[in-house]
């Protein structure tokens, strides 16, 4: 159920990793995200992959954990999978009516299968080695820069950092409310389409009621406490660059360089 | 209807850094018709214990026997279980939805597939039950205050009419006088219809007036079991996990160790009065 959704939530570990700054690791979750795509061939994702093994056990996160992030996508995996299967044009193996298969669609949905995989698995290290908070407060202090030009980056990170505060609170509350309405003999996960519809009712009047009350519980509380945000609000954890942090920065950078030194091996697709 | 649990154990989230124990090795009954206090700390898995017996989580280990239905196993069958075991949770008042009172504590005997005239006849029925005046039905059940509130939503499980009745702490965030009110519906409802009822509380004086037997948790344990003598005679042991026995048997275990001859097994307020009458002749 709710509780077996792993993507996007923090794994509790004493690792190297977990310890980096913040920033550093958005801003190279970032230039990972983009030297993806500029992966040519499949020894690049080999490499790739004994990568992010090594940075598995860097982390301390088990692959199963990380594998299992992958599960809410396998419908997206597949369609993509599919698609780029029947749609390449090429040297056709297999002809049945319109479908075909070709020599290149094949290589076409296995590249484009291995950069979703490794494109969600390599971003969930983000999440996985770093607290919310810690994550938030990095987003507050890169967009810093933009505040001169009206961005509310402090509001924005307060906003985001309370959402994601919720989310676990909103999950249990869903769970609470859930089994709540199963006493009743509610059936959640029976009948057509319209008749599960249906069935949501009573568990989102319930949850939106809650989360209303919440947020006024909140604002009231934040409000007693005398909460305004803005440039003179100190921090109790300001955020350091240390000598560790560059380390990763020259792992990182070494790491991308071998990576797409691959792109120079062999034919491009 | 007969509830036995024998070598219960629970685990949540097996194979992942969350994976923790809820349960371990729970063994008891519940005979037809008893009024059986379930205590414990938040976090010793009372909760969890009490959504095994309707069917909302099933077992890792160990088997749950309500009635002649056996539920053991990851896959068991818990289909109706719910009608036949009304679990009413914490805070209960959070899960009214509908438009109307009547609507809501209809929900649970039209998911059961009962006749209009059935589901208006056990809706007026259980507004009774817990005193609600049948003039607000039509009304919304956010509008009521917070103690009607709560009993619109035991009123929802009662109509469902079940052979066990299950409350998590029915009385928790309400005044005196609202829990007072509660607790004696409660036990009005056990009396007319005749149900077993499991009452999971904190307070070891509402469980001393309404409960003939106790069942106490410690982190997913079984420490003690048995009559409210029995369990109350070990006020040592509870207190050792932050629980006690009542304030009253306290003050006469006090007096018996000052030399009074007040009999040793009594847990409420009245009780005392008589015996300490009776000492004076």
């Amino acid at each position: 159920m709710l509780k077996d959704i792993t993507i996007g939530q923090y794994y509790p570990s004493e690792s190297v990793v977990h310890k980096l700054d913040p920033r550093l690791k958005i801003v190279l979750t970032l230039v990972y995200i983009v030297s993806i795509f500029l992966i040519q061939n499949f020894w690049g994702f080999l490499v790739l992959a004994v990568l992010t093994l090594l940075l598995c056990a860097v982390s301390k996160i088990p692959v199963s954990f990380l594998l299992k992030g992958l599960k809410p996508l396998l419908i997206l995996m597949s369609i993509t999978a599919l698609l780029n299967l029947f749609m390449t044009d090429g040297r056709i193996l297999w002809q049945w009516g319109i479908l075909k298969i070709t020599h290149e669609g094949i290589i076409m949905s296995l590249f484009m299968l291995f950069r979703i995989v490794f494109l969600v698995m390599g971003t969930s290290f983000l999440t996985y080695t770093t607290t919310p908070i810690t994550l938030t407060s990095g987003i507050e202090s890169l967009l810093k820069p933009f505040a001169k030009i009206g961005v509310p980056a402090h509001e924005i990170a307060m906003m985001m950092s309370i959402a994601l505060r919720f989310i676990p609170t909103l999950i249990e509350e869903t769970d609470k409310i859930m089994a709540a309405q199963k006493a009743r003999g509610a059936a959640l996960s029976e009948g057509n389409l319209i008749r599960r519809a249906k069935a949501l009712v009573p568990i989102l009047i319930p949850l939106f009621v809650s989360a209303f009350r919440r947020a006024d519980e909140l604002a009231v509380a934040m409000e007693s406490r005398c909460y305004h945000g803005g440039d003179d609000r100190t921090k109790l954890k300001e955020l350091k660059y240390q000598k560790k942090d560059t380390l990763a920065l020259f792992v990182f950078i070494l790491a991308i360089t071998v990576m797409l030194s691959c792109n120079l091996v062999g034919a491009s697709l | 209807m007969n509830i036995s649990v024998e070598n219960l154990t629970y685990i949540y989230v097996p194979g992942t850094p969350f994976e923790k124990v809820a349960l371990e090795n729970i063994n008891f009954t519940v005979k037809s018709g008893e009024f059986v206090g379930l205590i414990g700390h938040s976090g010793s898995g009372k909760s969890t214990l009490v959504q095994h017996l309707n069917g909302l989580v099933k077992p890792t280990e160990g088997t749950i026997r309500v009635g002649d239905r056996i539920i053991t196993g990851k896959n068991a069958d818990t289909k109706g279980l719910c009608f036949t075991v009304g679990l009413v949770f914490q805070y209960p008042e959070q899960q009214l939805f509908a438009e109307t009172i009547y609507q809501d504590i209809a929900f649970g005997p039209s998911n059961m597939g009962l006749s209009e005239k059935e589901i208006d006849l056990r809706v007026r029925t259980a507004m009774e039950l817990v005193g609600l005046p049948f003039e607000l039905a039509e009304k919304s059940p956010f509008s009521v205050s917070g103690g009607q509130k709560r009993r619109v939503a035991i009123a929802g499980v009662l109509a469902m009419e079940p052979k066990v009745l299950i409350l998590d702490e029915p009385t928790a965030g309400l005044d005196p006088k609202g829990r007072e009110e509660i607790l004696r519906s409660i036990r009005n409802i056990h009396k007319q219809m005749n149900m077993s009822v499991i009452l999971v509380s904190h307070s070891m004086e509402d469980v001393a007036k309404y409960c003939d037997k106790l069942l106490v948790l410690n982190e997913g344990k079984v420490m003690l079991s048995g009559s409210l003598a029995e369990v109350f005679h070990h006020a040592e042991k509870l207190h050792k996990i932050g629980l006690s026995v009542p304030q009253v048997t306290l003050a006469v275990h006090k007096l018996r160790e000052k030399g009074i001859a007040i009999p040793e097994n009594i847990f409420t307020v009245s009780d005392a009065v008589s015996a300490i009458m009776n000492l004076r002749g």
